[in-house]
């Protein structure tokens, strides 16, 4: 038999809702092992390309190791001065982290949830359980066992859905505060180069 | 590829792999060597069948479709079990005081373990808790390998064998 059939209705918004976290797991896994930022060493050879060939070379090297950045770091590149230029590489920042930040909300809910719905499985299956032993008026052990047994199976779903996907949440958290600082400390060293001569090459 | 790709692209393997898992068949693990262990926790049902067992399950439980056939059929089938062991615990106390041996002076409980054969005969029979008098112990042995093959199961319980643990009672004038 389906364990979808043994688990009751609520296996059905369980797999969906698996479904969907799986499919942001594996998204997000993606995005942030392939959309690295630059190493402390790139950067500096950045500075290097930037100082020697100007602007446009240090962003083309961008657009081919780090193409996910290359909006951070044009406004990083963009000549200009003061409040106004750090406002500009402020947004920028935000709209990447902003990327990187999408659909973790999602997973989030979805651990804190499933367990819930798991749960709720469970006591309408116990309820069901109860009922029918009640109304059949002849006590049998299996019975009752059969029907605790199914009703836990949507508390496992639930607990394997959230495992996971909190797990897979904190990872990505961790990756979105590491993009985050590596950011900031850029955007620190970056505006550190000569404002005249190379940027206007 | 962009991320709206990207996403699809994973929500079409987040999909296959979750229908892929639930091809799998789940269902109970099954007991050691196939037999079924059976609780004695049944046995204050009367051993005189129940009249009409086919008509009360038919009347409660509505029959629509395979699965509600198939519920059916297994709440027939633990009725008949339970009727059998109660059956088979009633063969056995019958046979507590066999002639030879007088142990009607003696009181205790003896729990004995055996196994129903699908010729109904019991095998590996094991004592669980002694009564502490050899005696007793003796005799609810031999009623229980008296009692081997007596009780016949009915036929929708053909094939499977059965693990059961049955206390003996030995006390005055009962």
């Amino acid at each position: 038999m389906s364990i979808l059939q043994l688990g009751g209705f609520m296996m059905w918004p369980l797999l969906a809702l698996s479904v969907a976290a799986l499919a942001v797991i594996l998204e997000r896994f993606v995005v942030f092992t392939t959309r690295r930022f630059p190493s402390a060493d790139a950067l500096e050879e950045l500075r290097t390309t930037f100082r020697a060939q100007g602007g446009d070379a240090a962003l083309k090297t961008i657009e081919d190791t780090a193409p996910a950045f290359l909006d951070f770091f044009k406004a990083c590149f963009a000549p200009g001065n003061g409040a106004d230029h750090e406002q500009n590489v402020q947004s920028a920042g935000d709209d990447v982290l902003f990327r990187f930040n999408q659909r973790l909300d999602f997973l989030a809910t979805a651990a804190a949830t499933a367990p819930l719905m798991g749960l709720l499985g469970t006591v309408i299956g116990m309820i069901n359980a109860f009922s029918r032993l009640s109304s059949s008026g002849d006590v049998d052990i299996t019975m009752l066992a059969g029907g605790i047994w199914q009703a836990l199976l949507t508390t496992a779903a639930g607990l394997c859905i959230a495992i996971p996907a909190m797990l897979a949440h904190r990872w990505f958290l961790r990756q979105y505060d590491k993009i985050a600082y590596a950011m900031q400390r850029a955007a620190r060293v970056l505006p550190d180069q000569p404002e005249t001569g190379e940027r206007d090459q | 590829m962009n991320a709206r790709q990207l996403f699809w692209t994973c929500l079409a393997i987040s999909l296959s792999l979750h229908w892929f898992m639930l091809q799998f068949h789940w269902s109970r693990p099954q007991a050691d060597a196939g037999d079924s262990i059976v609780i004695p926790a049944n046995f204050d049902l009367s051993v005189a069948s129940p009249s009409n067992g086919l008509a009360l399950e038919q009347g409660t439980v509505p029959q629509e479709g395979d699965t509600q056939h198939e519920k059916a059929a297994e709440r027939l089938r633990k009725q008949a079990l339970k009727r059998f062991l109660a059956q088979v615990r009633s063969a056995v106390e019958r046979r507590r005081l066999l002639p030879g041996r007088d142990v009607s002076h003696l009181i205790g409980n003896v729990r004995y373990r055996f196994r129903i054969q699908p010729d109904d005969t019991f095998a590996d029979i094991a004592m669980e808790h002694s009564s502490g008098t050899p005696e007793l112990d003796d005799a609810a042995r031999r009623a229980i390998e008296a009692a081997s093959g007596t009780v016949k199961r009915p036929a929708i319980l053909k094939g499977p064998s059965w693990t059961i643990v049955i206390t003996v009672k030995y006390q005055y004038a009962l």
